[in-house]
């Protein structure tokens, strides 16, 4: 069953006008419950806070043209592949933007008053991002649904179309790049540390 | 097969930790989920347009397509063609939908045509309320480009562009209101060309034009009625014209924009717009 199926049956029942309202409603629901969703995903895929915003916007606009197709239980799948495919437009965008209006927007987004645990936040998010952008991209998605986003191997496996074994296998190769790479970040910076 | 614990429940790093608890913190500001769904509100005028349902309407979208204004459209169409199963996008004609399930209609999406959410990039959604009455609380859909709707508000009703991305983000980077306003009518006043004033006139029809390449119509009206009450005298007024009339057009406005095309012909004949308009009213009108 699609999003699309009771707003036809609606539309049938109460009228074109009452139907569309009926849908409106819906797609903004949708909005509203997947929106930090897809957010996340946006800038976790390397788009800047305001990028996300925009990247958002457009992956929205697609969710609710595509709206009746999107089934009960895959709008999570529908929103990261669309996401992904934003993003890379995105990504492409910014990279011929110079530098100077490359919105980079992250200290305005927190709303934490601890102004400690604000910058920690944001140095950690700065390392998994550049941890993310330096990973091969289907492993990266993996640690973003599984391990950010919380989904199940099969959900996973039913977003990035793969066997739920190969999302398992990833999900190990995937920790252990990050691993690897976060140990050696660390050092990197414990030794431009101590060298100045 | 056993689902796989979270890393963070089974032994993560404390440095992966603090990554992956910090991604899990980071929300969205709430001007972004306006903005989202102030697109959805606005795509849902352009599909149902792009729909066919009016047949003048879905003609003049033909006849438009060659225009080569339109092909920078393409993304509308790379965007609604992204497939539910894949990214299998396609980059074909502009406003070729790929579903004909009925999606609700411009009246019904954007009430009237002219309260449509405000478009990304507008200063509503970044966090600047509209004055209760300023202009940009309805859209001009009417063939008046050249005055001022009755009761449109002067700029100084219009609340000063205090937008907090315009620093680190170029794109939204604005005037305030009453800069645009002194510089406007000290241009009238001289006529003397002013870099400055300019430039201004340029980047409101340039931000004209890229709202209606994002499918934002509904903003490229605000724009434009921005443009035509901060600059009487626009040096841009055919291509003002003409950006309203795409404008119309999307919304499925065809008789509003009919009259912008036919006031754009006989304003300004010799302008490459006008020529385009005519192309576009010949397909229209009998």
């Amino acid at each position: 069953m699609s999003f699309g199926t009771s707003t036809m049956n609606a539309a049938q029942a109460t009228g074109p006008a009452s139907a569309a309202a009926d849908h409106g409603a819906r797609v903004q629901a949708f909005v509203r419950e997947h929106h930090a969703f897809a957010w996340r995903c946006l800038r976790r895929l390397g788009l800047s806070p305001a990028d996300a915003d925009d990247a958002a916007q457009r992956v929205f606009m697609v969710a609710a043209a595509r709206f009746a197709d999107i089934a009960v239980g895959s709008e999570r799948a529908f929103l990261f592949r669309t996401a992904s495919y934003v993003a890379s437009k995105a990504r492409r965008s910014a990279r011929r933007r110079p530098e100077s209006l490359q919105g980079d927007c992250a200290q305005e987004r927190d709303f934490t008053p601890q102004a400690d645990e604000l910058v920690e936040q944001r140095r950690a998010r700065e390392l998994l991002d550049r941890v993310l952008s330096e990973l091969p991209r289907d492993l990266a998605a993996v640690i973003i649904l599984f391990e950010i986003e919380g989904l199940t191997t099969a959900e996973v496996a039913l977003t990035l179309d793969l066997p739920s074994g190969t999302v398992a296998s990833r999900l190990r190769r995937a920790r252990d790049e990050i691993e690897n790479r976060v140990t050696r970040q660390l050092a990197r910076a414990r030794h431009q540390g101590a060298a100045r | 097969m056993n689902e796989p614990k979270r890393w963070l429940d089974d032994g993560a790093p404390e440095a992966v930790g603090q990554m992956l608890r910090a991604a899990d913190n980071e929300r969205p500001s709430p001007a972004a989920l306006d903005q989202a769904l102030a697109g959805v509100a606005v795509g849902a005028g352009i599909l149902s347009s792009a729909s066919g349902a009016a047949g003048a309407s879905a003609t003049l979208k033909g006849a438009l397509l060659a225009n080569s204004v339109f092909l920078k459209w393409s993304l509308i169409g790379a965007l609604v063609t992204v497939g539910a199963g894949g990214l299998a996008v396609g980059f074909s004609a502009p406003f070729s939908s790929p579903h004909d399930e009925p999606v609700a209609s411009p009246a019904s999406s954007t009430p009237s045509g002219a309260k449509a959410p405000r478009a990304p990039g507008a200063e509503e959604q970044r966090g600047e309320p509209p004055a209760p009455s300023a202009p940009k609380a309805e859209p001009n859909l009417d063939d008046t480009p050249g005055t001022a709707p009755p009761g449109t508000a002067p700029p100084a009703a219009a609340p000063p562009a205090a937008n907090a991305r315009g620093t680190t983000d170029g794109r939204q980077a604005r005037r305030p209101m009453e800069a645009l306003k002194g510089a406007s009518a000290s241009a009238v006043d001289t006529g003397v060309v002013d870099v400055e004033v300019l430039a201004q006139e340029t980047k409101l029809v340039d931000r004209a034009r890229a709202e209606l390449g994002a499918g934002q119509a509904a903003g490229a009206l605000f724009t434009l009625d921005e443009y035509q009450t901060r600059f009487p005298r626009p040096r841009y007024a055919p291509e003002a014209l003409y950006l309203r009339m795409e404008a119309l057009l999307l919304l499925g406005k065809t008789q509003a924009a009919r009259q912008v095309a036919t006031r754009l012909a006989a304003s300004h004949p010799s302008s490459p717009h006008a020529a385009r308009a005519e192309a576009v009213l010949k397909t229209t009108i009998p």
